[in-house]
């Protein structure tokens, strides 16, 4: 059996990486990490700036019910980017620092992760919506002098559908995760 | 930046043809395993500034380059699953090419050999024939040394039949 390994061993030096042109490689290595530099920045500035240039800029926002409107709307949209940054960005140091096993524990972690982002995070982002936008239309609907009744009505018509989209789009995400993510994590758990 | 580039210079020249071997024999073709090769240089380039210099420079390497296929194998089993399944029953290596000698065509059976092997599997076999020991192989694979013992007598015994 000694004889064989060392023959494989043998055979299996033979083979040699293409050589490659290290001078065009770091520039495009550069050039990669540079973007990717890029895309977190304008990930994680471009909502605050947002919230910031529509916060000084529309006179709307010396109004309770839009500013409490536009906080919430924030505060949901924070949430859903954060945890799509965390999802996207964390990967790469983990892969040089943990062993096999337990980087596939880790990618199973992030893959239930992911799942939990659009089961639970996803109801709360959608939570945050309507009544941000609910608050926000108090306001709107005051100023038609319209009896209360319909303003509670219009109020409910909303939540309604607002609700059912989110219901008909959180289902669908759901459903491709169950066919894109679940086969991956039961790979993933019979990997060793 | 400069610092980093001769760093990484430095890591290329001295395993650029270890990696390319454990990314040969987990992906079981050329094409692939130049992807993932692609990959891992990568990997290696934007972690380059974590790696601290007491840590084995090859055991850091290597774990990048198994994390690394596993990933992409992760990522290729999501997006082409049904390629893959019919993907199987073709060969990986054109076994049969005229032009190639007795010896290239033995490297290519036996690379074709471990890209048929449970994934794990893969990487302990490849390891051991990069002269990893069996304290390094469970240090990268997670695996206890004991059992790792274990499994590359059963990979030893499959590999001797599918090659005879």
């Amino acid at each position: 059996m000694e004889k064989d390994i060392k023959n494989w061993q043998n055979l299996w030096k033979e083979e040699k990486s293409t050589p490659l042109d290290l001078r065009k490689l770091i520039t495009h290595l550069n050039k990669i990490e540079k973007k990717g530099k890029l895309e977190r920045i304008i990930l994680l500035v471009a909502v605050p700036i947002t919230i910031i240039v529509l916060a000084t800029l529309l006179p709307v926002l010396s109004n309770i019910y839009y500013s409490i409107s536009i906080i919430l709307i924030s505060f949901a949209m924070m949430m859903i980017l954060i945890q799509s940054y965390r999802s996207k960005y964390s990967l790469i140091s983990n892969g040089a620092e943990l062993n096999n096993n337990k980087y596939i524990k880790y990618l199973i972690h992030k893959l239930k992760q992911r799942m939990l982002t659009t089961s639970r995070y996803m109801w709360l982002y959608t939570f945050l919506l309507v009544l941000g936008i609910n608050v926000g239309y108090i306001d709107i609907l005051q100023k038609f002098n319209i009896s209360i009744i319909v303003r509670i009505i219009i109020h409910l018509i909303f939540t309604v559908l607002m609700i059912c989209a989110m219901y008909y789009s959180i289902e669908k995400r759901k459903k491709e995760n169950n066919n894109g993510i679940l086969p991956l994590i039961d790979f993933l758990e019979n990997l060793n | 930046m400069k610092n980093k580039e001769q760093k990484f210079k430095i890591v290329y020249e001295q395993s650029k043809d270890k990696v390319y071997r454990l990314c040969l024999g987990f992906m079981g073709n050329k094409t692939d395993a130049d992807d993932l090769f692609q990959e891992v240089l990568i990997k290696v380039w934007n972690n380059l500034d974590a790696f601290r210099n007491e840590s084995n420079i090859d055991t850091w390497i290597y774990r990048i380059t198994t994390n690394t296929a596993l990933l992409t194998l992760n990522r290729k089993t999501k997006l082409n699953k049904k390629e893959i399944d019919y993907q199987t029953n073709i060969p990986h290596y054109e076994i049969e090419n005229l032009n190639s000698t007795d010896k290239e065509q033995e490297v290519k059976k036996l690379y074709l050999a471990i890209s048929l092997l449970k994934e794990i599997d893969r990487i302990i076999i490849g390891l051991l024939l990069e002269n990893c020991s069996y304290d390094d192989i469970s240090n990268i694979t997670g695996l206890k040394t004991s059992n790792v013992g274990v499994r590359i007598n059963r990979i030893k015994k499959t590999l001797s039949k599918k090659l005879k």
